[in-house]
């Protein structure tokens, strides 16, 4: 006879350990969005709270099959690098070879209480095959949808991994979203109902700004003396606001002197260094490209604002490294950003779309000594309450648990 | 003997000969004794049909559009492997899986993974033949998925020398696990019964 299902609880009523296994199609050193840094840091949280994690995650150059990370198991399988008709089969395929892999950890791993916990799409095959083939509880996160992404569902392919998100929310015994707009969007687009979405906010490690040298000298790269520096980091495509970032520019250079480096890499980048050369203001605009997180992290340091003018942000997790830097941060009343920025408290919110509203609020934040003040003091207490990975590693385990309890009757 | 047959062809979704082959194999397999379950495509509502003994469970996939053969398949065939996963939980075991052609890979190997079921692959073509040696990236995947099944499957099942000899030089070290079964004769049954009880576990 075969046995599947799972144990909350063992035959003389002590609790058994609790370990889950996530599927991610990156985890670092392999960084493609945002998945790999926000798994990273959950899984090694779990870890100190106890929790058993095993990371299942396509392979890299130079980078073990097999080891630990700060209590992390992290394996790493063939990631099907041969050539695929589109992205959406090869994920099908390193998904074919993601549920091989899983399979036999599962294998190892049978008497304690185990979660699948699966992140998008890209691991909604072999999470959703797990789940029935070992009678196991399935969690995911969605971070983001199709129809947030495209703005919509236009071709067949959207709607194919439309159609696979729907199916990864169906099958989950909860969701997981970064925010009330994402839950919103996964309940509206998805069909989610209300009682199996969790709201847990993406994290921010704070440490990684402490005790960092040459933050003068990154600053003095980009930025004369006696300038303000306004920092923007994102990917350079439309729903990130790049360009209506450039058309505030002049409006607020009328009124103070200051440089803009605009970092990050994207299908944009050729119009906006197009625009910049156009409208005269190459001298006042550094387009960095793709920065390291070495700069990245003293430029946030060094800069007098962060800007963050997107039009669609599931979350918003540079507005959370801007604060945690310290760096008062503008952001567009949108998505996620109107969730973690509270007006003229922890940050200025403008209007999404609108360079005079940007400008506004740029220049309201470089024009007052006292709310940058009072937004710095205002930031750290936000990030250190609800932003840290401790506590979101907390809430996931809770709902780790409620999910066990829910798999027992 | 209890056997899980996996297809995507199935009588009334007949998109080549082989709906009619899978289909005549299980009716010859009943009658043989065996317990058969085919586990294949919903055209339309998932459904399950007694066909002469035959119990044959439809499933769809997650799906209802797609951009290529291999997305399509690889989503499907996790739909096949949820169907075949309950029956195994309701049935308590099964001894064979006879996976007929590359769509089905996917699904055999999750269950030879999970449960360990002997996995038999059947193959009635390559992709090489059906492509012309097309190096375009979808035959390249879907050859993939070909050479993934046969060094896996516990036994190959082929309809002619000529395939045995397709097979063993396209996969190298898979040849001593090769069986030739010509369909529609008096050796058929006998033939693919022989490769099931050469991989069965007892």
């Amino acid at each position: 006879m075969v046995r599947g299902g799972v144990g909350g609880l063992s035959k003389c009523g002590k609790k058994m350990s609790l370990k889950v296994v996530m599927l991610t199609w990156e985890f670092p050193p392999r960084i493609i969005g945002g998945i790999a840094t926000h798994v990273y840091n959950l899984s090694i949280n779990l870890v100190k709270l106890g929790v058993g994690v095993h990371v299942v995650t396509c392979d890299f150059p130079n980078t073990p099959s097999y080891e630990v990370v700060e209590g992390v198991e992290v394996h790493r399988f063939d990631s099907y690098s041969i050539p695929t008709p589109d992205f959406a089969a090869w994920v099908q395929l390193m998904n074919l070879n993601m549920q091989r892999a899983a399979a036999q950890i599962i294998k190892s791993e049978r008497g304690g209480s185990l979660i699948i916990h699966a992140h998008d799409w890209l691991s909604a095959k072999a999470g959703i095959g797990l789940k029935h083939l070992n009678r196991l509880p399935l969690v995911s996160t969605i971070h983001a949808t199709e129809y947030g992404r495209r703005g919509g569902v236009f071709s067949d392919y959207n709607r194919m991994i439309h159609e696979i998100e729907v199916w990864l929310g169906s099958e989950s015994k909860r969701v997981i979203c970064c925010s009330r707009f994402m839950a919103e969007q996964v309940n509206k687009v998805l069909g989610v109902p209300y009682d199996k979405i969790s709201v847990i906010p993406n994290g921010v490690d704070p440490s990684i700004f402490t005790n960092l040298k040459g933050v003068e000298e990154v600053r003095s790269r980009f930025a004369e003396r006696g300038e303000r520096l306004v920092l923007f980091v994102g990917r350079l495509v439309v729903e990130k606001g790049v360009l209506v970032l450039l058309e505030a520019i002049p409006k607020v250079l009328q009124k103070v002197d200051a440089k803009f480096v605009i970092a990050g890499d994207g299908y944009l980048r050729g119009e906006v260094v197009k625009r910049i050369a156009e409208s005269g203001l190459g001298g006042k605009v550094h387009v960095t490209g793709y920065l390291d997180a070495d700069t990245l992290r003293r430029l946030f340091l060094a800069a007098d604002v962060c800007v963050i003018p997107s039009l669609y942000e599931p979350f918003g997790i540079v507005a959370l490294e801007a604060m945690a830097a310290g760096c008062p941060v503008v952001a567009s009343d949108t998505g996620g950003l109107s969730e973690i920025i509270e007006h003229e408290k922890t940050g200025v919110k403008v209007y999404p779309n609108n360079p005079d509203s940007l400008a506004w609020g740029i220049l309201r934040v470089l024009g007052s000594k006292d709310l940058v003040e009072l937004l710095k003091k205002n930031m750290r207490e936000k990030v250190e309450r609800e932003y840290k990975w401790s506590t979101i590693a907390q809430a996931t385990k809770a709902v780790y648990e409620a999910v066990l309890q829910l798999s027992l009757h | 003997m209890r056997v899980i047959i996996l297809s995507w062809e199935y009588p009334p979704h007949v998109i080549g000969e082989m709906a009619w082959y899978v289909r005549e194999l299980a009716r010859r397999l009943r009658k043989g004794g065996v317990e058969v379950y085919v586990l294949t495509y919903a055209p339309w509502e998932e459904r399950v049909d007694l066909d002469e003994g035959v119990v044959v469970k439809r499933v769809k996939p997650p799906i209802s559009v797609t951009t290529n053969i291999v997305v399509w398949s690889l989503l499907f065939t996790t739909r096949l492997q949820i169907a075949a996963a309950d029956l195994i939980y309701t049935l308590g075991s099964v001894d064979v899986v006879d996976a007929h052609e590359w769509i089905t890979v996917d699904a055999a190997l999750a269950l030879k993974d999970r449960f360990e079921v002997p996995f038999v692959y059947t193959i009635h073509s390559l992709e090489k033949h059906r492509s012309a040696n097309s190096a375009a990236p979808l035959n390249i995947a879907i050859e993939s998925i070909e050479t993934l099944g046969c060094r896996e499957a516990d036994c190959i099942v082929v309809n002619s020398e000529w395939m045995r000899g397709e097979v063993s030089s396209k996969v190298s070290g898979v040849a001593g696990k090769i069986r030739v079964v010509e369909p529609y004769t008096e050796r058929w049954l006998e033939g693919v019964l022989e490769a099931y009880r050469s991989v069965v576990k007892r």
